[in-house]
């Protein structure tokens, strides 16, 4: 059997094979979670924002944490995927997949996470009517419609030629519906060379669009931050910080992701020690470059010594304040990934992988880090307040809305990988292809 | 692996427990307790009008000092006559706690023998908050102002007060000071005082005090928390202010201008018009594969 046909036959077979019965108590556990966070949503919405901890001062807490985490995984996801699709690269073949699936789920189940900070929920299409251009939430706004349709059509750009393989492998055992389902959305794709050159052409046409798109758009999100004059967000460096950190993170996510499907569906074959390896070094360095941004941002701001400043500092480093939390994610987010990939006796799939955990954490409690403390430092003298309207703390319908949405992002992608091949099969088929490919009108050196 | 249905109905069902636990825990706890003690601020205003407002707040606090704003509570607001009460009106509180009573100038009220007119405004309490009252006594009190413009440009203003006695005859206003307030944007700013002196004063008004384009400003005189004759106050509009012309600030760039910088505008028009032309050149390349026979 060659490869081409290896690869129909063992990655078709990853949508034909049923559920096993682990795989199914997942997706019910995952939907139990989904619900208990939509009760935790209706519950806010019917006795309002005073269940959450977000009060006159913290007005985003652990929902907008949320939404710049997804957020930062979707834009990474897109961006790197755009660049591997367009730059042809070989290797990256088995993970493209996997990076559009997170773009595009993250991107779903993001921009709910803000809306849970209205506190007037009916007034939510007045972003639309009532929107003030001028406003850095009107361009993220924006920003984020446009980058869903356009991640969305990507995707389904990037499913053609697999739901037409599908459509035609007469082998596969599978329902009615969802042959007709391939039938539908392969578009007619009969892999004539007029079709391909159309298909790859507008591939390539959303590929180098969504490259700035994702730039700007998690810029645009930095922004919100940013263009506001307060301690700790106003800075120059917030938007290439973002952009940073969200690639980092998304390659972490990546990293994890790969592991858990290699594990669950057995691709040891597809997703190699190479892969953990070339991602790792990826993720060291965006490490190395993401603690040169964070060290540049401390150190400015400290030495300039500006009294807001350094109280937004001294409970950074005050361990009765904030002190711990900044340790932990410096420990989880830079040396232990430094150590682990960084020094060659330590690396392995699996130590590569608890790095990209530890860093995924690390920067949630970075996110926290960024997001809170400005907001409980503000520049009028606090006096003779509840101490619960200046120190946020997360309630339980935060914490279980919270849950619900990592769930509905988890059982999203759980559910998605039982409909499309989680490996592209025409991806892997392409990269037999002996000939150089075009990047842009140019042949490159391969 | 098999799983059986046994378990993970008990896993649903504690799950379940848990969530029905968490929404049922508020109410328990709201029908258990004791009702809170309950306090009713309130702050009364003789008005230039004649007329009386009662602005009422409740609150309450429990033992580990969770403030609570008492919310839908029907406040009774009742004249005292000797041993009588006489209900006058009835409000309920707002959301925040607080509630505003405006009792009109054409309403009359006994006054006991020292002139003075006692209010009652007591809240019944319900299962949540007990019962709590507050009591106003006053004397009626007028302030009235005249403008005295010279020719030397000097401004003052020239106010009267007086008072309503026992016997229903006015009084004038003696050795109480009156305070005056600008209208700023979020607050009034104190711009003097005056000693009143057999129901007169003179008030030399400051020239050097912002106002609108026409140098309108909103003054007002105010008698703040006498014993007898609670609070009071007058207020006025004048041209005294220097005129300020607010138009020319509304043109610089701020977030609440009313429109978008030009250049924004276009910046964005041709952003988007790059990205979305490109996106439907993809899809329309999409839509010549589907239908390409080739």
């Amino acid at each position: 059997m060659d490869n081409k046909t290896k690869y129909i036959k063992e990655l078709s077979a990853l949508v034909e094979n049923k559920p096993t019965a682990k795989q199914k108590l997942w997706l019910v556990f995952l939907l139990v979670l989904i619900g208990a966070g939509a009760f935790a949503f209706f519950y806010q919405l019917r006795n309002g924002q005073i269940v959450t901890g977000m009060r006159d001062n913290v007005v985003w807490g652990i929902y907008t944490i949320f939404f710049v985490v997804f957020l930062g995984f979707s834009y990474a996801g897109a961006l790197i995927a755009s660049i591997l699709h367009l730059a042809r690269v070989r290797w990256a073949k088995p993970i493209v997949r996997i990076l559009e699936l997170i773009a595009v789920f993250s991107l779903i189940v993001g921009p709910p996470f803000i809306l849970f900070c209205l506190g007037r929920f009916d007034r939510l299409l007045m972003i639309f009517t009532h929107g003030r251009l001028q406003s850095p939430i009107i361009w993220d706004v924006i920003a984020i419609v446009s980058d869903l349709i356009i991640s969305i059509v990507f995707i389904f750009i990037t499913f053609i030629k697999d739901f037409a393989l599908l459509r035609d492998n007469t082998e596969l055992k599978i329902p009615k519906w969802r042959r007709k389902f391939y039938t539908f959305f392969a578009f007619n794709y009969k892999c004539t060379l007029k079709q391909e050159e159309l298909l790859n052409k507008a591939h390539d046409i959303l590929a180098a669009i969504l490259i700035p798109i994702t730039i700007v758009a998690y810029s645009l999100l930095a922004c919100i931050f940013a263009m506001t004059l307060k301690t700790g967000w106003h800075s120059t460096i917030f938007a290439p910080y973002f952009v940073l950190t969200a690639v980092f993170s998304g390659t972490a996510l990546v990293i994890i992701v790969l592991w858990i499907v290699r594990k669950v569906y057995k691709l040891h074959d597809y997703i190699t020690k190479k892969h953990f390896n070339l991602l790792g070094f990826t993720m060291l360095v965006l490490c190395l470059i993401y603690g040169y941004f964070t060290f540049s941002e401390y150190f400015t701001n400290w030495y300039g010594g500006d009294l807001n400043t350094m109280m937004i500092l001294s409970k950074l480093l005050s361990f009765h304040e904030y002190g711990w939390m900044m340790l932990t994610y410096i420990l989880l987010a830079s040396v232990i990934p430094i150590v682990i990939i960084g020094l060659p006796w330590f690396r392995n799939v699996s130590t590569i992988t608890f790095a990209a955990f530890t860093t995924l954490t690390g920067l949630i409690l970075h996110r926290f880090i960024v997001i809170i403390p400005t907001q409980e430092t503000p520049f009028l003298p606090v006096q003779d307040i509840r101490p619960e309207y200046i120190s946020y703390s997360a309630t339980w319908v935060e914490w279980m809305l919270t849950l619900g949405g990592v769930a509905a992002f988890l059982f999203l992608f759980s559910a998605a990988t039982k409909i499309v091949p989680v490996i592209s099969i025409s991806e892997m088929q392409e990269s037999l292809k002996k000939k150089k490919l075009k990047i842009f009108g140019t042949q490159p050196d391969e | 692996m098999k799983i059986h249905t046994a378990a993970i109905i008990r896993i649903l069902t504690s799950l379940l427990a848990i969530i029905v636990l968490l929404t049922v825990s508020d109410h328990l706890t709201a029908q258990e307790a004791e009702p809170l003690e309950s306090d009713l601020a309130l702050t009364v205003w003789q008005l230039g009008d004649g007329s009386i407002e009662f602005n009422i707040e409740i609150s309450a606090e429990d033992a580990s000092d969770n403030y609570y704003e008492v919310s839908g509570a029907l406040v009774n607001l009742s004249q005292v006559i000797g041993d009588s009460v006489q209900l006058v009106a009835q409000t309920v509180t707002n959301s925040a706690g607080k509630a505003s009573l405006i009792i009109p100038p054409e309403k009359t009220f006994e006054v006991d023998t020292e002139g003075f007119v006692y209010f009652l405004l007591s809240y019944d309490g319900d299962e949540q908050f007990r019962e709590c009252e507050a009591e106003a006594g006053f004397k009626r009190v007028f302030i009235d102002v005249e403008i005295d413009e010279d020719e030397d440009s000097s401004k003052s203003l020239y106010v009267t007060a007086h008072f309503i006695d026992s016997e229903g005859n006015e009084q004038p206003l003696h050795d109480e000071e009156l305070l005056f307030y600008v209208k700023r944007l979020y607050s009034w700013l104190p711009i003097g005082d005056i000693w009143m002196e057999e129901g007169e004063g003179y008030f030399d008004f400051p020239l050097d005090i912002p106002g609108d384009d026409n140098g309108g400003l909103t003054v007002a005189i105010r008698l703040e928390d006498s014993e007898n004759f609670a609070s009071a106050k007058q207020i006025i509009s004048l041209n005294w202010g220097i005129p300020v012309d607010y138009s020319e600030k509304e043109i610089q760039r701020t977030l609440w201008s009313n429109y978008a910088p030009v250049w924004m505008i276009i910046a964005l028009i041709f952003v988007l018009a790059g990205v979305w032309i490109n996106f439907f050149l993809a899809i329309f390349k999409i839509f010549r594969m589907s239908k390409s026979k080739e």
